[in-house]
């Protein structure tokens, strides 16, 4: 089914085209990957979908993308609104310097004050979704910054989480991460995809291949060529595509 | 290079290095001065008596109390009023405000910080006090608060820009992950921003406090300088005098070597010693932020 549908999307920064005719969708309880070579604009797109680029001067959107079928720029569209419909997970961890379970709970609390008992129920089923609350049950209080960086990964997840988003946007969510906790993101990728719609953009070919169900391969801002993860690996129809992921080009 | 500019290096290092550890030794020689001075105050009056309520040096009443509760009063009633003001504008100037504004009110708030404490003191006898009478029905419109008022403003240039500092520290990612769970400008800035930057805060508290403490044009010639236990409620709105005031306005009469002398001096111990303690609790953060890249 299809979750978000993007159409003709071009983008701006200031008079600079970073983004080019971009049309492609996405579906739900997918994941969906973004490959493609350093600036070509894969993490400029992502941001897009929350419209985090909103909150940089001169950035401007042209097109459309629908999400459930209704345009995310329309003036109706709450945009705090939809950054709860659609979270997003960004590079580095970057849990708030506060403690675990207040990192937790802070969506929670901004989007509808939670009541306190809904809330540590919440925060523990959202612990638990990312493996994590086993680890963490008993230093709830402590700074989530003492935590290890793949912890602060899966917190930062958790967080998300408990918005309870449709869509999750992952931005080289393992790129700080040692193998071992990379491994551990990708696991619960493969579970989170059962309820949610995902899309990552990642550097790592085998990442891409080992999770993602359809791949997107951009390059200098635009979508060359978007198929089921297995075609893209196995027989790109695109000799710039084949050139990028067996390392010819990029 | 020759020998000759190898010699010139080391002179200038030399200098360099005695004027830099004068002006260390010139603290240190202040303190042992202000020691030496106020230490017979012990030995010529009987120190329990330091803690006594009335001050009255006519008659060898030398209870310090009034003078230090006047101090405390006045400094946290101007902390208590520049905290908000300087964080709320702190905020604006950082989080807010478009960036035209912000060229202009950055060098506008350094500027206040410039203007001589004596011209704020008789500001504040000649518009501020009288208002304060009117409108307030008060006896006199020299009192704890008019002081506080006063300080207020004279701590809040430096208060602004330290939380302002702290605010720039805090990183955009924070900011980032609170907006895209959804949350409000306002949100981020209250519950992630704000709270990020409470050690800058703290300092920036600090540095108010020390500045009011020792401030004493403004208190001498504003706040009434009657020497009473301000134990009532009502007390912020009635005269009161600090330890400042009351050196600067004894010690021109008072006879060299006389008790009421070493007593000033001692007061002025105490000042040192109270203001030395609040510069040593910000100075971990003001050292931290220097490594960064320097207070603005
Ligand atoms: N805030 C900005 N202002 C102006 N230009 C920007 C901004 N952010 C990104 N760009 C430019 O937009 C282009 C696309 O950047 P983007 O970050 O989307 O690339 P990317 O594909 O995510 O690259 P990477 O793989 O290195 O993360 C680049 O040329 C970049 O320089
Ligand atoms: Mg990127």
């Amino acid at each position: 089914m299809e979750k978000i549908s993007v159409q003709h999307l071009n983008f701006f920064y200031g008079v600079k085209q970073v983004l080019t005719d971009i049309s492609l969708p996405i579906d739900d309880r997918q994941i969906t990957a973004l490959i493609g070579p350093s600036g070509c604009g894969k993490s400029t797109f992502l941001r897009t979908l929350n419209r985090m680029n909103d909150t940089i001067a001169g950035a401007r959107a042209e097109g459309q993308i629908l999400l459930d079928g209704e345009n995310i720029f329309a003036p109706t569209m709450e945009v705090t609104q939809l950054r709860a419909r659609v979270g997003m997970v960004f590079q580095r961890p970057n849990p708030f310097p506060q403690s675990v379970f207040d990192n937790v709970a802070f969506g929670p609390r901004i989007l509808n004050g939670a009541r306190a008992q809904a809330l540590t129920a919440l925060v523990e089923a959202s612990l638990r979704q990312v493996g994590l609350w086993d680890e963490v049950k008993d230093q709830l209080g402590q700074d989530a910054l003492r935590l290890s960086l793949g912890q602060q990964q899966r917190l930062c997840l958790a967080r998300t989480l408990a918005v309870q988003p449709e869509v999750i946007l992952m931005d080289e969510p393992c790129s700080a991460l040692d193998p071992l906790a990379t491994l551990e993101i990708e696991e619960l990728m493969r579970r989170l995809r059962e309820r949610y719609c995902i899309v990552i953009v990642t550097h790592n070919m085998q990442q891409a291949a080992r999770v993602s169900d359809r791949t997107g391969f951009f390059w200098l801002g635009q979508l060359v060529e978007y198929d089921a993860t297995q075609t893209i690996f196995t027989r790109p129809r695109n000799a710039l595509t084949e050139d990028y992921i067996t390392g010819r080009a990029g | 290079m020759s020998e000759r500019a190898n010699w010139n290096e080391f002179l200038i290092g030399a200098v360099i290095r005695v004027i830099g550890f004068s002006t260390i030794g010139f603290v240190i020689l202040i303190f042992f001065f202000l020691l030496q001075q106020g230490a017979p105050a012990l030995t010529q009056t009987s120190p329990g008596e330091f803690l006594g309520t009335r001050w009255y040096p006519t008659l060898e009443l030398y209870g310090m109390l009034p003078l230090l509760l006047g101090s405390l009063l006045v400094t946290a009633t101007a902390i208590v009023i520049a905290l908000p003001l300087g964080v709320a504008t702190a905020v604006y100037v950082r989080e807010v405000a478009p960036s035209w504004a912000r060229e202009i009110l950055k060098p506008l708030i350094e500027v206040l910080a410039g203007i001589p404490s004596v011209v704020l003191g008789f500001f504040g006898m000649t518009m501020l006090a009288p208002f304060l009478r009117e409108t307030l029905n008060l006896p006199t419109g020299l009192t704890a608060f008019t002081g506080a008022l006063i300080l207020a403003y004279m701590a809040l240039p430096t208060m602004t820009s330290v939380a302002e500092d702290a605010l720039d520290a805090v990183p955009k990612s924070y900011r980032d992950a609170a907006l895209a769970m959804g949350a409000t400008r306002w949100q981020t800035i209250w519950r992630v921003s704000v709270p990020a930057a409470r050690t800058g805060i703290m300092t920036a508290v600090m540095l108010g406090i020390g500045r009011a403490m020792g401030e004493t044009m403004v208190v001498l010639m504003v706040t009434g300088n009657a020497a009473r236990m301000p134990t009532t409620w009502n007390s912020l709105f009635l005269p009161v005098r600090t330890m400042t005031a009351t050196i600067a306005a004894e010690m021109g009469e008072v006879a060299a070597g006389s008790a009421h002398y070493h007593v000033l001096f001692f007061i002025g111990i105490l000042l040192f010693v109270i203001t030395f303690m609040i510069n040593l609790a910000a100075a971990p953060a003001i050292l931290a932020k220097r490594r960064r890249g320097g207070l603005r």
